[in-house]
């Protein structure tokens, strides 16, 4: 017993030496972005600042149930990355600090707003569009056509081919679910949904696992973001991308501060940080292919150029709150997957 | 009587004067506490100082208790009355210290001037209500009649003391919000629409429909898990122990090795084999022209998943017993004209019974416990534990509903539990044979042994594949796509690099990599020592409500991790007892999570030492405290250090229960590889996942070397001495728990 | 313990007082209200069959067991709730319990280090102790590095060196063989005598009990059923179970009968045998030793006719088992020769003095 009493807090102060040894306050932020983009940003912001920087990557649901657990006593300062769609919950719950940086005026309009539809309690760091994924391989031995619309979707060329996640468990699939009711309308685009649920093999838990399915050439097709699109194809995974013809929503990934923050001073300076050109070119650097916010930063080079793509006018501030949500997946659940 | 009095009161004062007496942020061992000004500062202040810097007069309560004590203590010999007087005093201290805390969560009730707010008791507070309870049992030793030790009452109270506010209050917090109101329903309203809904019970996939509910699929999968490691652990416990297999160490490395593998990696490779462009599946496609399918997402993928973790713990739990079996039974059957097989058909396997039941119902749990294999391998196929999370972290958080379904697993586990106890009734064959028990197991029949060869040639080679494929995964570039051989997933994970300022540790595991270690680390001699506690108040005392008190000790075991989760979450994010974040929450989840392996080994390892010997000593004059320190310990060594390993690894590899209670200070390794595995980076994730099982398989044969070997000459000297002397084991025990007929 | 030891004056130290003790196991009854008293320095054999009790009365004077109800002194001090561990009393076990994992040193010394005794003096005195019972330079040894005869001793070398004020031995010999059994009860019995200290001894083995006590107290049932010397119980049994526990004996049921001039007689299937004065009339058990009878040819006054119906020859005594009037009985002649071949006819005779009667 003893041994392992000293083993352990040998291991408790390599532990203490495993982050930098410069320490300058802390700062602790959860991540709802792919794991190499929280690395990247954390490095390059305790680089930068010498804060000592502790960053959990979480999916968005399960950032929004800690924060939402944690409401009376916090104990984490940031938010950053994901599917902006829970922020704008959370915001909508009072639980985030509205803070304006002052890069704000340096951000796109899509980016401000973001950050006005969440009463400045969040502010948009990059956006990603919607598309459509195949794996080319798969559609040639098929023999089938390549879709070019949602509509070419629910083909009986493609039965059991599809895969998109489950709305309950994924903000990517929210987004989806949201831009089809925005296209076409409720009634339209739930016999959509019903349709294509016949094309669809699984619902996933998380919103970039269509496409990286598609990739290992699991599923044919995959709906996700088309950055994560771009990552699958960059590493050689035999994925083309399109952009639906009637047009398709996109996400907003956002950064806030938590209310009640225990390092609120080192939270802004974060905030600030993942909003200038040199916060934002590390997810660049780590092979995100999002669009940055600021119109100083740097486009990464594969990014979809969402100028040619065309995007509907996504209204955050309806399919944003709370009753919204509800309401479509309460319907989603009792139209679509319905076990009887 | 006065020494351990004096002691614990004193304990309880020095907290009392010197820690800070609430929660303080990030703990006292960072500088953050002292830069606000320690103790000098109304949040810090201790106890003591709360008074003066605070205002909180009702804080010197519990220090003029514990002077109380001190001075209690100095009586030489107090009446009964004293005592009495004494105890009352105590219990009220106590009530007046944790109270007030409950109160203000309960009731949302806010009175400073009584206590009754919103703060997290810290330190100072647990030391004294620890030193309070301590002083209460030892006074309560002394009062009634009996043999009352006041270490053995302690002990009982501590114990019952931590498994109620570590496993009970947290499940009564699940209680809770499966029947708290939601959505406009009443409480009961709405546990009654989750619980009867077409989503948990449909059966519509039997007959042809799309999917059936996840209580259903739960069910079916935990049936179909436990019959197939029961079979498969039977197997090869029959090939361990009764045929002339030449590769019976590789055999005992291979069961090791899925207990040391954390989740998820099989799921990996097995997509790799079986999922649509897996090359067996690309194989049969090609082979038979047919379209290559998703067939392996779904139960089926779930249950061979399933099947490859678990089956090791079906053949530890059968090995033993196949092992325990008296051969001179088997031996009598074949004098009394009983062929091989027919030796196995009517006396082996009905004696096997015992353990066949056990590691079907072990098999049972684990299926529906299990997070990962679903998560990875299910498909749209959801269980119960996959439902609980999502209703917890889902686009619409149900706590009520994560409520609900925890309940309903709860239920099917105890179920199973009393199943199995119905079905064995007070069948128990467990023949531990001594040394007087001489003769040689019967060989399988040619029959048996080519049946059982014919299963477990295969599936020994499937699993080698496995972790080879996994190895493997690990040193190429992008697995499934790009073969070249590279390390840099290692360097990704594990990278050290030497710059002006010293050794950086700049690989990205390293963060969640240490905390992974270090609590596992501190859990895991924690989790032996409560364990073996637990085992030797059970085997060697008597008190009242043992029967109760040894199912407390095990329900933690049935309560699958998600639901421990889920309810340590409910529990402890708020004050009075507020966990959440820290690495404490993790250590106590890992603690009463492992707790029951540690008891089960320490009971069977107790019930192999006679009695006598813990009497002697007794009657030598030492206390029941220096029995176990200087006798039982000892004697308990292989027990002790296989209980330190085995906890070790099982909080390394956990993940249903931790998933969520990591934070971004305490990551744990497990958490971090999902967050891998969902971004699609699989090399890192399996880079990440073998340098985990290289550690465990380092500190398990580690301990083994530094440990075991002693503890195997003693083990001799212990079994040659009881040989000597003619009572074997075997009579010790028979003769242990007949001493009520004496 | 030391208080314990000072409380007691010198005359009781190491007397045993059981007063109406009762020790129930859930429902099972193992001691019956026992009321017994063991004088200072004597080796007291607790005997009896097993599940008599007898263990379990050890067990509570060892402070292993507390009694549901009733009293227990030690010396002058009420014990009855005191646990073992505060008890001025030592204890050999039946399986020895020797620690497997100290030397035989550290096993002797370990009391005296329990309870505080310096390592160094605690050292001296287990060797003393240890060339006391004959196994001096044995001290690093491990207990599974001795005999089993030596085990033994190690158990009792570790009990003594305590002096307790009462040692409890559980069955001491029967994990020895025949041989060295008769030669260990001899050393204990010396040891005991040489140190005057105060000795129960539980034993089923009524030979070994008769070889070395200076009282039995014989138990059936969780009750004390006799208990006296060893020729006490054997000469003036008071029960039925008594004459067949102690000793050999042909137990006849009978009815007493009192002659006119005062004699009594035993009335067996129409023959009447004398016996000594009893009080006991009406149905009851004849006792007759093999020492009371002899076996002759012929016929004679007040001899009762019998067949041999069986013969064991043994070397030093010969087996007979007769068929008489009062039924089957047996008869131990100590000759080395054989005198009445099977089926022969003899004569039964009794020498009345040596008959008993019980109830």
């Amino acid at each position: 017993m003893r041994n392992s009493l000293l083993v352990s807090v040998a291991a408790i102060s390599l532990l203490s030496a495993a982050g930098p040894a410069f320490a300058d306050g802390r700062l602790s932020v959860l991540c709802g972005a792919e794991e190499p983009h929280c690395a990247a940003l954390e490095a390059a912001f305790e680089a930068k600042t010498g804060i000592d920087v502790s960053m959990v990557r979480k999916s968005t649901g399960e950032i929004l149930a800690q924060v939402r657990a944690e409401k009376d006593n916090p104990k984490v300062d940031v938010w950053w990355g994901g599917t902006g769609d829970p922020q704008l919950q959370a915001a909508e719950e009072g639980l985030l600090e509205p803070y304006t940086s002052p890069a704000l005026p340096d951000l796109l309009g899509w980016a401000q707003n973001f950050a006005s539809v969440a009463n400045g309690q969040a502010t948009g760091i990059y956006a990603g569009a919607l598309g459509i994924g195949y794996n080319s391989e798969l559609l040639a031995q098929k023999g089938v056509p390549a879709p070019q619309c949602w509509a070419d979707l629910i083909k009986e060329d493609y039965r059991g081919e599809i895969q998109i996640a489950d709305p309950n468990s994924s903000g990517t699939a929210y987004t989806a679910l949201a831009t089809l009711v925005q296209l076409f309308d409720d009634k339209e685009a739930f016999t959509y949904l019903v349709a294509l649920d016949k094309n669809v093999n699984s619902y996933t838990k998380s919103g970039s696992a269509p496409i990286k399915a598609a990739a290992r050439g699991e599923t044919m097709i995959g709906i996700s973001f088309m950055h994560d699109m771009v990552t699958q194809k960059q590493a050689g995974f035999p994925i083309e991308i399109v952009a639906p013809c009637e047009g398709t929503g996109y996400e907003i990934g956002g950064v806030s501060i938590i209310k009640g923050a225990r390092n609120i001073d080192n939270a802004k300076l974060f905030v600030d940080f993942a909003l200038s050109p040199e916060g934002q070119g590390a997810g660049a650097a780590a092979g995100m292919n999002q669009v940055p916010s600021n119109v100083n930063s740097v486009v990464p080079p594969e990014a979809p150029d969402i100028t040619t793509i065309k995007l509907i006018d996504y209204d955050f501030a309806t399919y944003g709150t709370a009753e919204y949500r509800t309401y479509l997946l309460g319907r989603f659940a009792e139209q679509v997957r319905v076990i009887e | 009587m006065a020494k351990p009095l004096t002691l614990s009161a004193a304990l309880g004062l020095i907290g009392y004067v010197l820690l800070p007496w609430f929660g303080v942020e990030y703990g006292i061992f960072e500088r953050d506490w002292i830069d606000a000004g320690g103790l000098l500062s109304p949040e810090g202040a201790s106890g003591l100082l709360q008074t003066p810097l605070a205002g909180r007069f009702y804080l010197l309560l519990p220090g003029a208790i514990l002077m109380f004590l001190l001075g209690f203590a100095r009586l030489g010999k107090p009446t009964a009355g004293q005592q009495r007087i004494a105890l009352g005093v105590t219990l009220a201290g106590l009530l007046v210290t944790a109270a007030p805390g409950f109160l203000s969560r309960w009731t949302g009730l806010d009175l400073p001037a009584l206590g009754v707010i919103r703060e997290p008791l810290g330190y100072g507070a647990m030391a004294a209500l620890a030193s309070m309870f301590f002083c209460a049992t030892t006074i309560w030793s002394k009062l009634g009649r009996g043999n009352r030790d006041a270490f053995v009452v302690g002990a009982i109270a501590f114990i019952v003391a931590l498994i109620g506010i570590f496993v009970f209050y947290p499940l009564a917090h699940v209680l809770g919000s499966a029947f708290s109101p939601a959505g406009g329903r009443s409480g009961l309203e709405s546990a009654w629409h989750t619980l009867t809904g077409s989503d948990l019970w449909s059966v519509s996939c039997w007959f042809g429909g799309r999917a059936c509910g996840s209580a259903v699929n739960s069910l079916t999968l935990g049936i179909m898990t436990a019959t197939s490691t029961t079979f498969l652990g039977l197997a090869f416990a029959l090939l361990a122990t009764r045929t002339r297999f030449p590769a019976k160490r590789l055999l005992r490395a291979l069961a090791v090795l899925p207990v040391i593998t954390p989740p998820f990696v099989v799921g990996l490779a097995l997509i790799l084999l079986f999922g649509r462009a897996g090359s067996v599946t690309q194989f049969f496609a090609d082979l038979t022209g047919m379209d290559a399918g998703r067939w392996f997402y779904g139960i089926w993928g779930v249950w061979l998943g399933q099947t490859l973790a678990f089956t090791p713990i079906a053949f530890l739990v059968l090995v033993g017993v196949v092992e325990g079996v008296s051969p001179s039974l088997e031996e009598a059957a074949q004098t009394l004209r009983a062929d091989l097989g027919a030796t196995m058909r009517s006396i082996s396997l009905p004696l096997f019974k015992p353990g066949i039941a056990n590691a079907f119902l072990l098999g049972f749990i684990e299926s529906l416990a299990d997070f990962g294999n679903p998560l990875v391998l299910g498909g749209s196929h959801g269980v119960l534990s996959t439902d609980i999370y999502f209703a917890v972290v889902g686009a619409q958080a149900d706590a009520g509903r994560a409520g609900v379904l925890a309940l309903i697993l709860l239920c099917m586990t105890l179920g199973a539990f009393h199943v199995q106890r119905q079905w064995l009734g007070k069948a128990n064959y467990t023949t531990i044979t001594g040394k007087g028990d001489s003769g040689a197991h019967a060989p399988l029949s040619r029959a048996h042994s080519f049946l059982v060869h014919a299963v477990t040639v295969p599936w020994l080679a499937f699993t080698v594949i496995i972790y080879v494929m996994i190895f493997y995964g690990s040193v190429v570039k992008l697995w499934g796509l790009d073969h070249s051989l590279t390390l840099q997933h290692y360097v990704s994970a594990f990278g050290v690099e030497w710059t002006e300022r010293g050794l950086w540790w700049n690989g990205r595991a390293w963060d969640s990599f240490w905390t992974t270690i270090s609590l596992s680390a501190i859990a895991a001699p924690i989790t032996a020592a409560i364990g073996l506690l637990t085992a030797w108040l059970l085997i060697r005392q008597n008190f009242f409500g043992k029967a109760t008190f040894e199912f407390a000790t095990m329900l933690s075991f049935a309560v699958p991790g998600t639901v421990v989760g889920v309810s340590y979450i409910l529990a402890f994010n708020a004050p009075p007892v507020e966990l959440t974040g820290t690495g404490i929450i993790l250590v106590l989840c890992f603690v009463f999570r492992n707790m029951p392996v540690g008891v089960r080994g320490g009971v069977a390892a107790m019930k192999q030492l006679d009695p006598s010997l813990d009497e002697a000593s007794l009657t030598l004059g030492a206390n029941s405290f220096q029995t176990l320190r200087v006798v039982i310990l000892p004697l308990l060594r292989p027990a002790i250090v296989a209980a330190i390993a085995y906890s070790f690894i099982r909080a390394i590899t956990s993940v249903s229960a931790v998933i969520f209670l990591v934070t971004a200070d305490q990551n744990m390794a497990t958490a971090y590889i999902i967050g891998l595995v969902e971004s699609g980076e699989y090399g890192v994730a399996i880079a990440y996942s073998s340098v985990l099982i290289l550690v465990m398989l380092v500190v398990v044969t580690g301990v083994q070397l530094l440990f075991g070997k002693r503890t195997l000459r003693r083990e001799n000297r212990l079994g040659q001495a009881q040989g000597a002397i003619a009572p074997t084991p075997n009579q010790a025990i028979s003769e242990a728990e007949h001493v009520p007929a004496r | 313990m030391s208080q314990l030891a000072k409380a007691t004056s010198l005359a009781n130290f190491g007397r045993v007082q059981f007063t109406d003790v009762v020790k129930n196991y859930g429902k099972i009854r193992a001691v019956n209200g026992t009321t017994l008293s063991i004088d200072p320095g004597q080796l007291v054999t607790l005997l009896g069959p097993s599940g008599c009790g007898k263990t379990t009365t050890l067990r509570m004077i060892a402070g292993l067991e507390l009694p549901t109800a009733g009293r227990i002194e030690i010396g002058d001090t009420d014990v009855s709730n005191l646990p073992a561990t505060y008890r001025n009393v030592a204890m050999v076990f039946q399986s020895y319990a020797l620690f497997p994992h100290m030397s035989v040193l550290d096993n002797v010394s370990y009391g005296l280090r329990m309870t505080k005794v310096p390592k160094a003096d605690a050292y001296v005195r287990a060797e003393q102790t240890l060339g006391l019972v004959g196994l001096e330079g044995y001290g690093s040894r491990l207990p599974s590095e001795l005999s089993g005869g030596q085990q033994q001793r190690v158990a009792v070398a570790r009990a003594v060196v305590l002096q307790p004020e009462v040692l409890l031995l559980d069955e001491p010999l029967s994990n020895l063989d025949a041989k060295l059994r008769r030669q260990v009860r001899e050393e204990i019995r010396a040891l005991q005598q040489r140190l005057q200290v105060t000795t129960i001894y539980v034993t089923h083995d009524q030979e070994e009990a008769m070889a070395v006590s200076d009282r039995i107290i014989v138990m059936e049932k969780g009750e004390v059923a006799q208990d006296g010397t060893p020729q006490d119980l054997y000469e003036h049994p008071r029960s039925r179970f008594i004459a067949s526990f102690i000793g050999e004996a042909n137990l006849v049921p009978c009815s007493i009968e009192r002659a006119a001039n005062g004699q009594c007689h035993a009335e067996v299937n129409g023959v009447h045998v004398a016996v000594p004065q009893t009080e006991l009339r009406g149905e009851a058990t004849l006792v007759i030793r093999p020492e009371a009878t002899t076996l002759s040819e012929g016929d004679g006054a007040g001899a009762i006719p019998a067949t041999v119906s069986s013969v064991a020859y043994l070397g030093d005594r010969v087996y007979y088992g007769l068929s008489s009037p009062l039924g089957q009985l047996f008869h131990i002649e100590h000759t080395s020769s054989v005198r009445h071949p099977k089926s022969s006819d003899v004569v039964i005779r009794f020498d009345a003095a040596k008959l008993r009667v019980v109830k």
